[in-house]
């Protein structure tokens, strides 16, 4: 069984008036993290999906899934303090319904722009090495800077690529990354900004997929504003 | 839902847009597609400015098969591989016409006013993902492989033979003027379809070798042609006007020639011998859904799935913009019989 995991939990907002976290506001009418979920609704090789969110948003998307008859999603679990805390929830959720071979595949419900290549890439990459990350070339010079006053290095460009999502795993994989970490004492555990550097640290081996400069995070107004001029309307 | 498609918006010049499409019918994702020369025509521009002012930004591409992605209605089911059929017909109670062209069998679909042609004056199949009416897709039967994106030329070749009313006949021998894929196809349908003797008439001995199911002649020495009652014109360009004319001197007393090629200009055609003759002429272009099932069924023959399988020149996977353009321009150089197929990854 392939699973989709959809991270929807956050809840600042950089997007100017707009007072809703960046996953809820309307693109021509629908909710963002409705386009992305609906990317792996449709796709043939997703199984089921669960959807993290806070509390106070899970009968706004239990709605919105009956309103857009999404067939696919089989548990809403609750948003945690951090990333790694609400990826720990949806592998807490699907826990009784997965085996230790199934293919997890956590996704940013801020990526709206996700195409059916990079899900299906990321599920074959899996099966070859146990964990994918979804990446693009760096095509600018990265600069590394630790006081953000002068310069400390230039890597070597080649050797960088910007981290997208998703980010997939076997289960019994990330699931034993994810209690590795948690075992750990709470000062004692690594600043981790997503679940890829939780399951390299446990030592594992992460393949990459080819991601897509469309498959961008919406951050900000400007991202947001960047997606709607994107996308037309159909004829 | 947000779908990724290339469109031409002015000839040469393909763009990438994003679109929230409608889901209220079977969602389908093409999987393999097949250049034609219609969109070629568009692609280097070879249309009049008006037409292509009016039919731009639009996708390309109406031969071709899916995958099912999801399917309210229960029909399909996801991941079932279907042929994707280009003509569609809007809800239509048909008042408005005097007479419904759907009523008519040597008609139907494709020759409704309110019909509407994939790559023509609708979008192509070049998209991550199309919304389509499930009666415009038919299942792939097991054994069956990437050879079915040729099921579109099939069924206009089996359309050309039910208009002239010889599906389901026995037909003794036909004649097909056209050595290109087209000809090809036609000539394969009124052999296995109609288990008609077939000649073929064409100007390139290379291409005409591989026409080994049929008696084959140079257009330029056709002396020893026999008549036939129906002949068949699979040429179009500048050369439909020189075809058109042998057909009509090939053809018994009577008979029927059906034309199929999309001519350059006008063509000056022997309406003198035509009239000696009691000739009738009869355009066919496109096909519907009844064509698309005995194209199928056609492909189920061994023979003839391995004469289509020779078409295949190989497979281009298409991941990005830069390999779509490359695939027309490749398409717009050839000049072999068969087609280098595409595999649509978005």
């Amino acid at each position: 069984m392939n699973i989709a995991v959809i991270l929807a939990g956050g809840t600042g907002s950089r997007m100017g008036m707009v007072d809703k976290p960046k996953q809820f506001i309307d693109i021509y009418g629908k909710p963002v993290v409705i386009h992305t979920i609906e990317a792996f609704e449709i796709n043939e090789n997703i199984d089921a999906i669960c959807v993290i969110c806070t509390k106070e948003w899970q009968e706004d998307l239990s709605i919105w899934i009956k309103e857009y008859d999404i067939r696919k999603v089989r548990w809403i679990g609750d948003a945690g303090k951090t990333r790694q805390e609400s990826s720990l929830n949806a592998l807490n959720a699907i826990r009784d319904d997965v085996k230790d071979d199934d293919i997890i595949i956590i996704h940013d419900s801020a990526r709206p722009l996700i195409s059916q290549r990079i899900i299906n890439d990321n599920i074959e990459k899996v099966k070859e090495c146990g964990a994918c990350d979804t990446v693009i070339p760096a095509q600018d010079t990265i600069i590394r800077s630790v006081d953000g006053e002068s310069l400390d290095s230039i890597p070597v460009r080649r050797e960088l690529y910007l981290g997208q999502t998703p980010q997939s795993f076997r289960h019994s994989i990330v699931r034993k990354a994810y209690d590795d970490y948690f075992a750990l004492p709470e000062n004692e555990r690594p600043v981790m900004t997503d679940d890829c550097g939780l399951v390299l640290a446990s030592g594992a081996k992460i393949g990459m997929a080819m991601g897509d400069k469309l498959n961008m995070k919406m951050t900000t107004m400007e991202d947001l504003l960047l997606i709607k001029s994107i996308v037309r309307t159909s004829r | 839902m947000f779908v990724k498609s290339y469109k031409i918006t002015e000839p040469g010049c393909f763009e990438i847009f994003v679109e929230d499409i409608k889901e209220d019918n079977v969602l389908v994702r093409p999987e393999y597609l097949a250049i034609c020369k219609a969109d070629i025509r568009y692609y280097l521009g070879n249309r009049s400015r008006t037409v292509l002012k009016r039919k731009f930004p639009m996708s390309l591409v109406h031969e071709g098969i899916g995958i099912i992605a999801r399917d309210n209605g229960g029909k399909f089911k996801a991941g079932q591989r279907v042929v994707m059929v280009p003509c569609e017909i809007a809800e239509c109670d048909g008042s408005k016409c005097e007479k419904c062209v759907r009523t008519y069998d040597y008609l139907q679909d494709n020759y409704c006013p309110k019909s509407s042609f994939r790559s023509s004056n609708a979008d192509g199949f070049s998209k991550e993902m199309i919304n389509v009416k499930a009666d415009y897709l038919l299942p792939i039967p097991d054994g069956i492989g990437e050879e079915a994106v040729f099921s579109e030329l099939i069924s206009v070749g089996c359309c050309a033979l039910r208009r002239a009313g010889l599906w389901g006949e026995k037909v003794k021998e036909i004649s097909v003027w056209g050595d290109g894929i087209m000809g090809y196809i036609i000539a394969l349908v009124a052999h296995y379809g109609l288990g008609a003797k077939v000649n073929v008439i064409g100007i390139n001995r290379e291409k005409l070798r591989l026409f080994d199911f049929a008696t084959v002649y140079l257009a330029s020495d056709i002396s020893s042609l026999p008549q036939t009652a129906v002949c068949i014109e699979a040429v179009g360009g500048n050369a439909a006007a020189q075809a058109i004319n042998q057909a009509i001197d090939a053809t018994l007393s009577g008979g029927t020639i059906v034309l199929c090629g999309v001519s350059g200009e006008n063509a000056p055609v022997n309406t003198r011998m035509i009239l000696e003759k009691g000739l009738a002429l009869l355009g066919s272009t496109r096909s519907n859904v009844g064509d698309f099932e005995k194209a199928i069924s056609l492909l189920q023959i061994d023979d003839f799935r391995e004469r289509i399988l020779r078409l295949i020149e190989g497979v281009d996977v298409v991941d990005d913009i830069r390999k779509y353009y490359e695939a027309f321009e490749n398409a717009s150089r050839s000049d072999s019989l068969g087609k280098r197929i595409i595999k649509l990854v978005f």
